[in-house]
This record gives structure tokens, sequence and C-alpha cells, in this order.
């Protein structure tokens, strides 16, 4: 009977003691009264580190996305070209972002600020901006517009709290609505993913 | 010639409460006459009060405080992570004991969060529900509850006998990772984060 009423006080001294509840706080405990109740806690913790993910295209590497436009239409806005290289079909690329930190930013910058050149003297550029991209995902995940300033700013539309976490696919096409000289034209647009 | 017999007779209270007696043995007789022959017996009580012990981690009044550490690589990926601290039978396990004599024992999660999951104390970081703490248990007489944000579901042990529990089991957490929370840490020490969970054990 000591032994119990030892526990029983133990019991009730712990439960004084937190924060929590009326109930004994402790791991493990004994009753011997009805009616007959016994509460032990667990604190839970879970540790999540920011962190941000950002895809174009291929999970690896750098995608290259050919556009061969028809001899017969060269300079014909009417007929915008598509590519070869995607890997959401032939002119398109998956895109991921996902991060929780809070508003993702994503930039666009390229490679040259007169365009996409040709390593045939006397040819010019072709402007940025004659690359056109539209998303599956316009509400929640747009294509920045390039330009040979770089382009617009983009900013995925956040889950909920700090979280976003959106795919879509951006599909590319050029415009043709110029005539450039003969040759193959070349640059490189990096869409850069920032958070806070 | 003596002789001396002992009958002996052990009877288990029914109820709690009942005067333990000692051992009571007979007056002493005396036998003058052939062939001699004297019974001195005893009588002896056992008595069981009823009572209920529960454990859940450390065989002490240590709250045991289990830590889940996402990698940065894996948020929401859907891979279990397992504590990598606080546990007493294992970084990510508790060892459980139940052992009552009056009836079926019942044992009844709550939690802290009012019902909203584990917070970091900041609203706008969200919630982690409580359905992402998966608990399995190494003994089937002994199941763990399933945890959720009203408190989870309640088990029942098997019971060892016609009144009797005696079950004792490892029950083993993990952080289901399958979602993708603000950065922060959830849960902790502090209750009003929502990441105590109690479990209630009763008996009737």
């Amino acid at each position: 009977m000591k032994t119990n009423l030892k526990i029983k006080a133990l019991v009730a001294a712990v439960a004084a003691a937190s924060a929590f509840g009326g109930t004994a706080q402790a791991a493990q405990g004994t009753d011997t009264s009805s009616p007959y109740s016994v509460a032990n806690n667990v604190n839970l913790s879970i540790v999540v580190p920011g962190f941000l993910f950002f895809r174009v295209g291929a999970p690896a590497g750098t995608s290259t996305l050919t556009f061969s436009v028809p001899d017969t239409d060269i300079g014909n806005p009417a007929v915008p070209v598509a590519a070869t290289g995607g890997d959401a079909g032939a002119s398109a690329l998956n895109v991921e972002v996902r991060g929780n930190v809070g508003q993702i930013t994503i930039t666009p910058t390229v490679s040259s600020a007169t365009g996409l050149t040709s390593l045939t003297p006397g040819n010019g550029t072709i402007d940025f901006a004659q690359i056109a991209t539209t998303s599956s995902q316009n509400a929640t995940l747009a294509a920045p517009a390039l330009a040979n300033t770089g382009g617009s700013v983009v900013t995925p539309t956040i889950n909920g709290n700090r979280v976003t976490n959106r795919t879509a696919v951006w599909t590319f096409s050029y415009l043709n609505a110029t005539v450039p000289g003969e040759g193959t034209y070349s640059g490189v647009a990096t869409y850069t993913a920032t958070a806070p | 010639m003596k002789t001396a017999a002992c009958l002996l007779a052990i009877a288990v209270a029914a109820g709690a409460g009942l005067p333990v007696h000692d051992a009571r043995a007979e007056q002493p007789g005396t036998d003058a006459t052939a062939p001699f022959l004297v019974n001195a017996r005893l009588n002896f009580r056992v008595t069981y009060p009823r009572f209920l012990r529960f454990r859940v981690g450390a065989a002490s009044t240590a709250v045991n405080h289990l830590v889940f550490n996402v990698p940065a690589a894996g948020v929401g990926n859907s891979a279990p992570v397992s504590a990598t601290s606080g546990g007493d039978a294992g970084a990510s396990a508790l060892n459980i004991e139940v052992v009552g004599n009056n009836g079926q024992v019942t044992i009844t999660p709550t939690n802290s969060s009012g019902g909203l999951g584990i917070g970091t104390g900041n609203a706008a970081d969200g919630r982690i529900d409580y359905n992402q703490i998966q608990t399995t248990s190494s003994v089937p007489q002994l199941p763990p509850p399933v945890l959720s944000n009203a408190g989870g579901t309640p088990v029942q042990p098997t019971l060892s006998s016609a009144l009797v529990t005696q079950r004792t089991a490892v029950w083993t957490y993990s952080y289901l990772n399958q979602t993708i929370p603000s950065a922060g840490t959830y849960g902790g020490t502090t209750a009003s984060r929502g990441g105590r969970v109690t479990y209630t054990a009763t008996m009737p």
C-alpha cells in the first residue's frame, strides 16, 4: 500500500511540473486505484532543412534545342519553327522547381547582348526575342520571355506557406520573323532560380 | 512417532483493498497416546491488488524525444526518415510495456497540437500532419496506435489470460516524408508546437 501511494505521489508531482495537461508526463507509471489510467508522453521533432531544386530539361547536362528553318519558309512568321533536342517532346523541356524558404524567382540571362551569333563573318545575329516560349502551366509556372538583355523575370506561384512545388513543360519555337544570313546561329540561355 | 502435516490453502483475493493477513497456524496440540498424531494446519492468503502499469520509452520519469532530421536532398521525396536520436530501443524505437490485471486495457493517443498537426511556432510555416509519423510494432499483440492530428486510433493489447494483460513490444517510429514543409524545426519539447504525443492506457 505504501509503495502504491508513493508511485501515485510521484505521478502527481511530475504532472504538476509540466505545462501540458493534467496527466502524468513520465515515460512509465503505475496506477493501483480505480479508474485505472496511466498516461505517458513522447516528444517528436522533425527538422526540415531549407532547399531549392530547379530543373530545366534533362536531369543531367545542358539541353540543346536545334531549330532548322526550312528553306522554303525563311523569314515567314506564319510558319514558326519547332526544334529538336527536347526531353518533353522535340521542342519542349520539362521544368521543375521546388523550395521551402519563400518566393522563388526565375531570371533568364543570355550569352550575348546582341543575340544568337553565327560563326560566319558578316552574318549578324538573331535576337533572342525570336525564341518564343510557352508554358503548359502558365498560371503557376510561366516561362520567361527571352530578350537580348536576358528576359522577363517570373515568380512561380507558391503552393502554401513558404513552399513551392511546381512542374510544367516549356515549349520553344523560333518565330521566323526575320531573314538572317545563311548559317548556324548559337546562343545560351541560362535560367537561374533564387529564393530568400 | 510424531507426524506433523500442514494443509496449505492459498486464496487469491478477488478484490483490491482486502486486508492482507499474515500466515496463521493452529494452536499447538498434544497427543499423548499411541499412535501419536498431531495436525498443525497453516493457512496462506496472498492478495493481489488491481493495478495497471504502462511504459512508453525509458523506464524512468524522463520523456523520450525522437528527432527526425530530413536530408536536404530528399525533402518530400517519400523516402521514410528514421529518428537519429531519442529512442531507448534504438535511435528511432521505444520499449513498450503494459501490464494489468482487471480486464481489457485500451491505449489511446492524444497530442498537444489541438488538431492542427506539428508546427514550428511560426504560423507562416504551416504544420506537418501527424499522419506523416508512422509507428510499427515488433509484436502483433501490442500494436501501436495510428497517429493523426485528432489524436489517433485507440488500440487494445491482446489479453494474456482472462483478466490479465502482460505485453512488451518495441514501437519503431518513422517520418514518412511525403510532403514538402517550410524549412524549420517542428515540434520538440515545447508542447504548444504540437509535437507531444500522450499515450494513455486505461483499464476497467
